[in-house]
């Protein structure tokens, strides 16, 4: 169940209790994952992992190919059955509800969306097959596409929709049965990057509007970082951290997490007594319970790493001098390498009008940053 | 060596021309069509405008072949019966192949293909021995009558299913049917699991998920299973002459006896000329309902 820790203690250093939670509003529904797991035969897709997702908040589920994360969106889904474990809607099993009747839509990788129907038909299929009055239908259906903005192509066959219609109509058709969670299958993954960006700010308005609880799986980091409440990184079939965009980005737990995410300078060390870490820079006092001989990989930000002594030199900041060996120009920052110490090379980005005419490849500067921002990372499993 | 292949097709000065190696390719590839099809068929057709006097062939053009079987009524009255025959073999082979490609389809996927070529092997064996086969099957003393006769559905053998109508049908039918269960099949071995999913994912129910997603989707290849059953037993002659006898008298058949008995080639000729062009009708009416069904 090491797994199911690890999520458990994600959720608590978020500052909120795990497990469900009530809903304030009746639109978006809370999902628990309780020891769900996967195995097809001898293969393991999903280890068994707890979860909690929110009623009313964007979880976005990370990771590369073969993570896990979308066996989870299939099983929320009810199109396979997990080997393990049961799954609770507002705290009620619905482990063994079959597809049909999860109050859940999904978003499809590849849209699915019916080619021998316009999009309208699409999009009223749902509330066709709950055999409502032709009128109601009607008026529901294009309430919605205008919602998506497409009102004028109601008509239209999927055919003759670009890509990102298509991916309206598979919205429009997964919202419009109002269900209490919407399931997105990497949806975005087939658009081009303008148009990517575009529909994440309106997929991000539309869970605000209709306040249900969005499951997005993706393994775009920087989507997963701009569109969720909180964000769930899986890995080899297991969840590695849980938290808030920020969170993962300033404090990742393991090496995954801190690698997946962006840059980041990794200093190897070897804890020493007393908190501290034996560094190629000299000793970091991290006044963290490392034990002793432990090999500790460190990581900070290169966005966290200043110029200059420390201003205020508090025990917090740590302050070393350094070299230039590369200034790199690129627009409103500017990226620096400096070699520090015992051959270690650490990556600086700068704010180009902060940056002194002066600091060219070859010159001695000071560096510091505060003892906050860096983090000890857990090997990962 | 690179100088020799760069120049082929151009004549080099001070040297004969090269071989032009893919002119003549296609004009191989563009004449023998002409020469193995277009000629033949225009020949009929032609032939189809001539008469027979005293037993020689006269290219005379006149359309009375044309005039002497719309007069009269036995030869349309076959043409006819020809045409619901093979419509009914062509309605049967859709529903009976959709139900076997269906039933494929939905088996694990490890047996589709074992299943499908369990289902198409019959195309491997030989047209007559398929025909004695199937009329010792539906004979007197067939296998069809004993089991009918075992089970107390009839009293004694009937002769219903050999050398009438029905038993062309029967026949037909099993012998055309592989050509109906590889396109539907396919068409539904096309439809993306997503869409089936999407439909459940919605509420559909396995028979509102059929009814509203495999059964369109499948439209198209359905359509083509049909048609090939429907133009194959338009134009057959030898299963009714084999399992058809006296009662079983088809288009293909008055055809065949207009060159092999009667030997009134131009006649034969003419009404060959009317299956082509029933034929090209049937391509063309599939062709525009499949247009219309298929939108992916």
């Amino acid at each position: 169940m090491a797994v199911g820790d690890t999520a458990l203690q994600a959720s608590d250093r978020d500052g909120r209790a795990p497990g469900p939670v009530q809903s304030q509003s009746p639109a978006g529904g809370s999902v628990a994952l309780a020891g769900i797991g996967m195995r097809y035969g001898a293969l393991r897709v999903l280890h068994p992992t707890d979860l909690s997702v929110r009623a009313g908040e964007f979880l976005t589920i990370l990771g590369p190919s073969g993570s896990g994360k979308t066996t989870i969106l299939k099983i929320v889904g009810g199109f396979v059955s997990p080997t393990e474990g049961r799954l609770l809607l507002d705290g009620q099993d619905i482990s063994r509800m079959p597809v049909t009747q999860r109050p859940f839509n999904t978003v499809f990788q590849d849209y699915a969306l019916f080619p021998h129907m316009t999009a309208e038909q699409n999009v009223g299929y749902g509330l066709m097959i709950r055999g409502r009055g032709r009128d109601e239908i009607k008026r529901r259906v294009a309430e919605v596409l205008s919602i998506v903005g497409l009102a004028d192509r109601a008509r239209s066959l999927p055919k003759n929709l670009s890509g990102g219609q298509k991916q309206r109509v598979a919205l429009a058709r997964a919202i419009i049965c109002e269900p209490r969670v919407i399931l997105l299958d990497e949806p975005l993954s087939a658009l081009d990057a303008e148009l990517r960006r575009q529909m994440q700010t309106f997929l991000k308005d539309l869970q605000r509007r209709i306040r249900t609880t969005f499951l997005f799986v993706t393994h775009d980091q920087e989507e997963a970082i701009t569109m969720s409440d909180r964000v769930v990184v899986m890995n080899h079939g297991r969840i590695e951290q849980v938290g808030a965009p920020r969170e993962l980005y300033y404090r990742p737990a393991t090496e995954f997490v801190a690698g997946f995410f962006g840059d980041n300078n990794i200093i190897e060390g070897r804890a020493v007594a007393g908190g501290e870490v034996e560094t190629p820079i000299g000793r970091l006092d991290l006044q963290g319970d490392l034990q002793p001989g432990q090999q500790v990989r460190l990581a900070i930000r290169p966005e966290h790493l200043l110029l200059g002594g420390g201003q205020s030199r508090q025990a917090a900041e740590m302050t070393f001098s350094a070299q230039v060996f590369d200034v790199d120009f690129v627009g409103a920052l500017t990226h620096l390498r400096l070699r520090v110490g015992d051959g270690q090379t650490l990556k600086l980005k700068v704010p180009t009008p902060q940056l002194h005419d002066d600091i060219r490849p070859g010159c001695d500067v000071s560096v510091h940053w505060s003892r906050e921002n860096m983090r000890a990372l857990r090997p990962t499993s | 060596m690179t100088d020799d292949s760069l120049s082929i097709g151009i004549s080099a000065p001070g040297r004969k021309p090269v071989f032009n190696g893919p002119a003549l390719f296609w004009f191989v590839i563009c004449a023998l069509p002409v020469v193995a099809v277009c000629l033949p068929l225009g020949l009929f057709l032609a032939t189809g405008f001539w008469h027979v006097d005293n037993g020689t062939m006269v290219p005379a053009l006149s359309l009375d072949n044309y005039v002497n079987f719309f007069s009269n009524p036995t030869y349309v009255s076959v043409l006819l019966q020809t045409l619901t025959l093979a419509a009914e073999v062509a309605a049967g082979n859709m529903l009976i192949g959709f139900g076997i490609a269906y039933f494929i389809w939905r088996c694990p996927p490890v047996w589709h293909f074992p299943l499908l070529v369990l289902g198409t092997i019959p195309l491997l064996m030989s047209y007559i021995i398929k025909l004695y086969a199937l009329r010792s099957i539906l004979g007197n003393n067939g296998f069809l009558n004993q089991a009918l006769v075992a089970v107390g559905l009839f009293d004694k053998a009937s002769d219903l299913f050999l050398f009438n109508q029905t038993s062309i049908l029967i026949t037909m039918g099993i012998i055309y049917l592989p050509f109906s269960i590889l396109p539907i099949y396919l068409t539904l071995e096309r439809i993306p699991l997503s869409l089936l999913h999407a439909s459940a994912d919605l509420g559909g129910s396995a028979w509102q998920t059929f009814r509203h997603v495999t059964l369109p989707c499948s439209l198209p290849g359905t359509v083509v299973g049909g048609m090939f059953s429907l133009i194959l037993a338009l134009g057959d002659f030898v299963t009714p002459q084999m399992v058809g006898g006296v009662k079983g008298f088809t288009f293909g058949r008055l055809i065949w006896s207009q060159f092999g008995m009667a030997f009134d080639w131009p006649f034969g000729a003419a009404m060959a000329t009317i299956l082509l062009v029933l034929s090209i009708g049937v391509i063309v009416i599939a062709g525009a309902i499949i247009k219309r069904t298929e939108a992916i």
